[in-house]
């Protein structure tokens, strides 16, 4: 089995945040915790404006920043490819997240260490899809073996937009099928 | 990793550290008695539950715009998880109901630490009101069930003896007359109801008469989501789906982008549904659709050429249309007064030009003569509107002039062709339930009083004691909209048995002055909710979810779409000392000495059996219908209620545990739907609602009905009629064009948050969505505001505050301000700091009794003095 | 101020660091010197960095852990030296303290602990380097880092055990300078950098440095200000020497006795490295989605 990792298909996404929810709900977060993230942006000027919205979590990414920066191997590669975060050996340094160039790992103040996505791994050890994946009203957002889903969604699949970091930092497993207007020089982050 | 699981499933785990695991996350409640568990745990609890907890069907029962599958993971009598449809393979044609960010939220909300947990009463107040300038600012005390009901008791006694039922105004929300108490009060000699127009704005009544509705619903007047495939050309006119119609709809509408169909929207708002859609952007100003649409028929009547452009379909007009040209027009009325002269300027001398409309509607000429031409008979089109644009004041022709722009171009009838509202649950899926929910079988109590208060008025009516009666509110009842006639009125006591009304009608600024003043206020619910802050008595009900179980979907109208029901069950024992609606009607009326039996002659669990057993599916043949579901004796033994058993196409038990049965629906299929297809083929065995059986361009019944409601004037044919609060309100001086104190006018779409009202206190969706008012940048920076500075936005009805977002997507010269925020006013200053929509809104009822939500004007400025913080940041409203 | 123990830790491990470089080359030039105030403060300081380095950690009762991963994680390397240091350091100044006799021991573990963290001192820069925060990832902040190891050593030996090094004073004094004139140029490099930069983290970061100018301004200030008193003549008793001649003199007249610029001047770089470093971390912004 190849790299597991995301499909995002921008073009469907409404930005509603359902993911969001589904996931903070598999997780049991608190305010301010987040393992998936829905941000809205928004291109062009009156009366011709566009948007688009970005889903992301942890990219389990090849590359991973985090693991090579931890120091106590919290951080790991698990058996599939993911990246997995070891509770018993974090000591909460934060090194993760200022290393991780996407913002995915958060740190937990009621037991000192950190957490992010871990693809949820223990649904999918049973055989499901993650919360996230089943939870979105769009059908944006899968799971899987990155070389199936390229084969399946099509060739221009992007890895990088003009509000992500170089993918080669971290090698995310990511497909982002985009919204031309995401490829804009500067698009605006809005809080809606 | 999964051994560690292993381990933690091996040992059989306390009911205790569940309590824990439901708490994680947000603070929340544990279950009654068990005290409240407020404390975090980690270690995998999620896989950890699916192992020794069972999944359970869980109401999502709002009016929230969709109608989704939820499943609860229960462990121990307590929710560790949520989940949404599974039950079958997911695909367009047979899509999974999926449940929105709001039904996934429901645990946080049911369990929240700030639900209502035992009677309270203000502490100041004293039966005949006691010190009521308190109402919203006085401490609570808590008071036992049977103090609670004694003072209610005693005071409707006190208030029928000395100023008759009339006296009581009873607030059920949509209807008075469909909540429990409603029976209670109907026995006790009945009540003071009060209507509003709500979602349809003046599509309540206009459809009916002018023969614009389908099977008497609005719903069914657009084809089903197979046949908008089938459409080259998708015009939408106010419609947000990704917002306001949550569940499958808006994957609906990309099925059609994916066969091909170009998108349109018409609104001030470039909304997510357009974004996604790719639609193009027609940006008109707030309540001007009106002057917009006769442009376009003026356009299409100058430019079409029925060989060389052909544009109009005039068989279909005249065949199937009543008024459209001097030929058309019904028996004795003046043919001068036609629609078609009206538009060409005949006989008024001010046709009906883009450049005319331009002025008003704020879209380019230019624009306006390209988007006629999209409307051409020769394309496949389907013009789809919402109903938030005849939510605005004096549009009672709206959707009689949407009616006349389908007809005259021929999109009505056809494969690929429709014109008609579409919104909510039923969104781009036209066409007849084919699921039917069954009825509890309760025998209706009649209200002996007929005063029927509309929202537009009955907060001035409180306060000056006088409105005007216009027949029954109830859509359902056969004497609505009679002759206006003014009557005194008196009220004493308000009693809030559901809806969200302080806060979801018109003028809230006068509703909380009218709450002041009454001798008491009764309000059922679940938190503290703008009703309940402003009331005497506040009783605990429970959610769904603390009830015997029920259904949802099933039917039309704001219940779902067509294609499935949803049965639930009871997650949870009720909380703390809540009970529910019907457990406080019966208590109420042994109190008041009627007979309960009467009241309810059979308990909630045989209601539930009733509905269960009457519900209804249809055929293979896509015509008939036969029950669906198969019940035994051991059910109805196991279920403890009388009935008989019957076969069904899903049994009992697998419907308990799915959850919901669905129609499997493929292109093709038996149950395909094209609205008006009997009309066309046979107008005249297939007459419509209206007094001719046709398409009415010209209605003598609308205009006669409206006119003699006597809140404002209108015509029989679609015309412009200047709204109140409309865009030529924002001028001193319409001529010179100089603008007036509100420059800007004011829209509230529905917002992701919440519904309505309801899920706005859960933190998780205020941490999701922050509730901003959205300003144009330009008007902003005009304004001094810059991006996600506080703003004060200020009506010639009251005050409010909002952190800015700066977006391109909003129009210049429009403030969109999200629909439903608690208020939260500020007692020192006035101002409203929660950003509620009808904070800004007023008492200003016209034409067939219409809320005018959409039609409100304001100024907006830099608000120095403090900045807001977020809505996630403030405290919950926990009371005990 | 959550920043405050990470500022705590690495100016005293790199005063500390900066120290024992200069009784190293102390002891090269004089073999009867035992620097015993600088050994012993750079003990105290080691210890008190690590322990500050502790209350960084949301479990410090697990730090060990963080020792597992020297071959891939600049923290955990920076652990290790930081560890190997201080043990170093320690036990010098407990010789000294405990068993002055045994001064081979000593002469050699001042140099050892000198190598080690002029080592450590380059791991610490390239933890921040390494780091998803562009106003970290430029070559200023190793000069940064050396610069501050390497003035705070060079003025608080002087302050502490110039006396034992008279060879050595003008020298120390020099490097001072010549430290910060280095931090000057790089801070202008990075400047030109982060203005430049158009990545939304750093244009933030840059944005948030100029919202403290004052501070910045602060920190140069007390910076020029000690290094520029040890560097240039300052009237002390109407003869005009150099304050680092001044505490040759006055340390070979007046016994133990220095003067009080010499204090002044090492008081004034710290608390400028130590407005410096508050800066540094102030700075910070992750970058991610949306920032990039
Ligand atoms: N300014 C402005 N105003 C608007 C609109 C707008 O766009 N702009 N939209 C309008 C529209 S379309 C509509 S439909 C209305 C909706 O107006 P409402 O129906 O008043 O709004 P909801 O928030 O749905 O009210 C539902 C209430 O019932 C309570 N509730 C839930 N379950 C139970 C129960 O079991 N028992 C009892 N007793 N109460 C329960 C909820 O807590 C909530 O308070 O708002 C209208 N108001
Ligand atoms: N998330 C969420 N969903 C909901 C609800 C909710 O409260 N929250 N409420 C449910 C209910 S009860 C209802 S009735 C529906 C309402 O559903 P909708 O009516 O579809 O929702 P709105 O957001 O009111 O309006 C839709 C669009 O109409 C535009 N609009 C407003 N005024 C005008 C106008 O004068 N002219 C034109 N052309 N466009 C205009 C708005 O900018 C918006 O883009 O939503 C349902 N769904
Ligand atoms: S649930 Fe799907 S559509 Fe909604 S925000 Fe997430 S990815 Fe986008
Ligand atoms: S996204 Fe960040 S946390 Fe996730 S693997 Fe990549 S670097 Fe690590
Ligand atoms: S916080 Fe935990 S996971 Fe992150 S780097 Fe430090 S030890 Fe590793
Ligand atoms: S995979 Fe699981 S943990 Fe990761 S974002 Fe989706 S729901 Fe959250
Ligand atoms: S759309 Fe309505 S029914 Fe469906 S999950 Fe959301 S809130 Fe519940
Ligand atoms: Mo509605």
């Amino acid at each position: 089995m190849g790299k597991l990792g995301f499909y995002f298909d921008m073009e469907a996404c409404i930005g509603c945040r359902t993911c969001q929810i589904a996931c903070k709900d598999k997780n049991n977060n608190k305010i301010g915790v987040l393992y998936r993230r829905v941000r809205n942006f928004e291109t062009g000027v009156y009366p011709r404006p566009d948007g688009f919205n970005y889903s992301s979590s942890c990219n389990h990414c090849a590359e991973a920043k985090c693991v090579k920066g931890c120091p106590t191997g919290a951080m790991h590669y698990a058996e599939d490819g993911t990246v997995q975060h070891n509770k018993d050996k974090c000591i909460g340094c934060k090194y993760c997240i200022w290393n991780c160039p996407y913002g995915a790992p958060q740190f937990l103040e009621e037991s000192g260490i950190v957490g992010k996505c871990d693809s949820c791994k223990s649904l999918r050890d049973q055989g499901e899809n993650p919360a996230c994946v089943d939870a979105c009203i769009m059908r944006c957002l899968e799971f899987g073996d990155l070389e199936e889903l390229k084969a399946k969604h099509g060739a221009d699949l992007v890895q990088e937009l003009s509000v992500l970091p170089e993918a080669n930092l971290t090698e995310p497993s990511v497909l982002i099928k985009p919204k031309s207007c995401a490829m804009d020089a500067n698009p605006r982050e809005k809080e809606v | 990793m999964s051994s560690l699981l292993k381990k933690i499933t091996d040992n059989k785990i306390s009911r205790r550290s569940f309590l824990k695991a439901t708490a994680a996350g947000t603070a929340s409640l544990a279950l009654t008695g068990c005290g409240s568990g407020l404390a975090s745990v980690d270690g995998n609890i999620n896989a950890l539950g699916e192992e020794q907890g069972e999944w359970v069907s869980a109401a999502c029962w709002h009016n929230c715009g969709g109608r989704c599958l939820n499943k609860a993971l229960v462990v121990d009598g307590v929710v560790v998880r949520q989940k949404t449809d599974d039950t079958h393979e997911d695909s367009p044609d047979y899509p999974q109901q999926r449940g929105c960010l709001r039904g996934r939220s429901q645990r946080q909300q049911v369990f929240g630490a700030d639900r209502l947990k035992y009677p309270m009463k203000r502490k100041n107040w004293q039966p005949g009101g006691g010190d009521k300038s308190l109402r919203g600012k006085d401490e609570w005390e808590r008071i036992s069930w049977d103090e609670a009901l004694t003072y209610i008791a005693d005071e409707l006694q006190r208030v029928k003896k000395d100023y008759g039922n009339r006296s009581i105004l009873h607030i059920g929300g949509w209807s008075s007359r469909i909540t429990d108490i409603s029976r209670t009060l109907g026995l006790f000699g009945g009540y003071a109801e009060y209507w509003n127009t709500n979602s349809f704005g003046s599509w309540a009544m206009t459809p009916k008469k002018v023969g614009f509705l389908q099977l008497g619903v609005w719903d069914q007047t657009v084809n089903d989501r197979f046949d908008m495939r089938n459409c080259e050309t998708v015009i939408m006119l106010s419609m947000n789906p990704a917002w306001s119609a949550m569940g499958s709809s808006s994957w609906h509408y990309l099925q059609a982008k994916k066969a091909g169909a170009k998108f349109i929207g018409i609104d001030p708002f470039y909304n997510e549904s357009y974004s996604m859609l790719g639609a193009e952007w027609v940006p008109v100003r707030p309540s001007t659709d009106s002057a917009l649409l006769l442009a376009i028929a003026n356009v299409l009547l100058t430019k079409d050429h029925p060989t060389m452009n052909p544009l109009i379909d005039w068989d279909f007009l005249n065949k199937y249309c009543l008024g459209f040209d001097a030929d058309h027009m019904p028996e004795g009325e003046d043919p001068k007064g036609n629609f078609k002269d009206y538009v060409l300027g005949t006989y008024d001398g001010v046709p009906k030009t883009p450049a005319w409309a331009s002025e008003i509607c704020g879209v380019d000429k230019v624009q306006i003569e390209k988007l006629a031409l999209e409307f051409r008979k020769d394309k496949k089109v389907a013009f789809l509107c919402g109903m938030a644009s005849a939510r605005t004041t004096n549009s009672d022709n709206l959707p009689q002039l949407i009616m006349t722009i389908g007809a005259m171009t021929g999109h009505m009838g056809k494969s690929g062709h429709m014109t008609g509202s579409t919104m909510h649950a039923t969104s781009g899926n036209g066409g007849p339930a084919l699921v039917c929910a069954g009825s509890n079988g309760l025998p209706g109590i009649a209200n002996p009083v007929d005063d029927s208060i509309n929202a537009g008025e009955v907060w001035d009516a409180i306060l000056t004691g006088k409105y005007t009666f216009t027949g029954s509110g109830d859509f359902t009842s056969a004497d609505q909209y009679k002759s206006g006639e003014q009557r005194d009125i008196d009220i004493h006591i308000i009693y809030h048995s559901g809806g969200a009304t302080l806060q979801t009608s018109d003028g809230m600024t006068k509703g909380i002055e009218a709450h002041r003043k009454v001798d008491l206020v009764v309000s059922h619910s679940q938190f503290v909710t703008t009703n309940s802050k402003y009331a005497d008595i506040v009783l605990p009900v429970t959610t769904e979810w603390e009830k015997v179980g029920g259904f949802s979907g099933g039917s039309l109208v704001h219940s779902g779409n067509r294609e499935m029901l949803i049965m639930y069950s009871q997650i949870s024992e009720p909380l703390f000392e809540a009970k529910s609606d019907q457990w406080i009607a019966n208590e109420l009326a042994k109190k008041l000495g009627l007979n309960e039996k009467e009241a309810f002659p059979f308990d909630e669990k045989q209601q539930f059996f009733n509905a269960l057993a009457s519900a209804t599916v249809v055929n293979e043949d896509g015509k008939t219908y036969g029950p669906l579901v198969t019940i035994t004796d051991a059910d109805i033994k196991e279920l403890g209620v009388t009935g008989k058993p019957q076969t069904g196409k899903i049994t009992y038990p697998e419907l308990k545990e799915k959850g919901v049965y669905q129609v499997k629906r493929s292109q093709g299929d038996n149950y395909g739907y094209i609205a008006y297809e009997d009309f066309v083929k046979d107008p005249e065995n297939n007459p419509l609602t209206s007094e001719s059986g046709k398409l009415e361009i010209y209605s003598r019944q609308l205009a006669k009905t409206v006119n003699d409601m006597g809140f404002s004037k209108i015509q029989a044919i679609p015309s412009y009629i200047p709204p109140v609060n409309g865009y030529q309100d924002t001028f001193q001086d319409w001529e010179s064009k100089a603008k007036g104190e509100y420059p800007y006018q004011v829209i509230n779409p529905h917002y992701l948050r919440r519904s309505h009202t309801v899920f706005d206190n859960v933190k998780w969706l205020q941490e999701a969505w922050h509730n901003p008012v959205f300003l144009n940048t330009k008007d902003a920076q005009a304004n001094g505001i810059g991006n996600g500075e506080t703003v004060l936005i200020t009506s010639p009805y009251g005050k409010i505050l909002r952190n800015a977002c700066l977006t391109e997507r909003v129009r210049p010269g429009v403030v969109a301000l999200p629909h439903g925020a608690w208020v939260d006013v500020d007692e020192k200053t006035g101002i409203d700091k929660g950003g509620a929509d009808n904070i800004l809104s007023g008492q200003v009822p016209t034409g067939q009794g219409v809320s005018g939500f959409n039609t409100g004007i304001a100024k907006i400025e830099k608000y120095s003095a403090s900045k807001l913080i977020s809505d996630v940041e403030k405290p919950a409203r926990i009371v005990f | 101020m959550e920043n405050l123990s990470l500022i705590l830790f690495s100016i005293c491990i790199q005063a500390a660091i900066g120290i024992m470089i200069f009784v190293a080359l102390g002891k090269s030039l004089n073999k009867e010197g035992q620097f015993k105030p600088a050994i012993v403060t750079a003990a105290g300081l080691a210890i008190v960095g690590l322990l500050a380095s502790l209350l960084h950690l949301g479990r410090p009762l697990a730090a060990l852990n963080s020792l597992a991963h020297f071959g891939t994680s600049w923290l955990s390397r920076e652990i290790w030296f930081t560890a190997i240091f201080t043990g170093l350091t320690v036990l010098a100044a407990v010789l000294i303290l405990v068993k002055p006799t045994a001064k081979g021991a000593i002469n050699v573990l001042a140099p050892l602990a000198a190598v080690v963290g002029l080592v450590d001192v380059y791991v610490m820069a390239s933890i921040y380097n390494y780091a998803s925060v562009p106003a970290w990832q430029h070559g200023s902040i190793y000069v940064e880092f050396y610069a501050a190891a390497i003035s705070l050593g060079a003025i608080l030996f002087l302050a502490l055990s110039g006396k034992e090094a008279a060879s050595l004073k003008k020298a120390a004094s020099l490097t001072v300078g010549a430290a910060v004139a280095l931090q000057v140029a790089a801070m202008v490099l990075y400047y030109i950098q982060l203005g430049t930069s158009d990545n939304l983290a750093a244009g933030q970061s840059l944005a948030l440095l100029n919202s403290m100018s004052g501070v910045m301004a602060m920190k140069w200030l007390f910076i020029l200000l000690g290094a520029g008193m040890l560097m240039f003549p300052v009237g002390i008793g109407g003869t005009k020497v150099s304050a680092g001649q001044a505490a040759v003199e006055v340390a070979a007249t007046t016994e133990g006795a220095l003067s009080t610029t010499v204090y002044l001047a090492a008081a004034l770089v710290v608390v400028g490295q130590i407005i410096g470093r508050y800066l540094f971390y102030a700075v910070m912004v992750i970058n991610t989605v949306g920032l990039s």
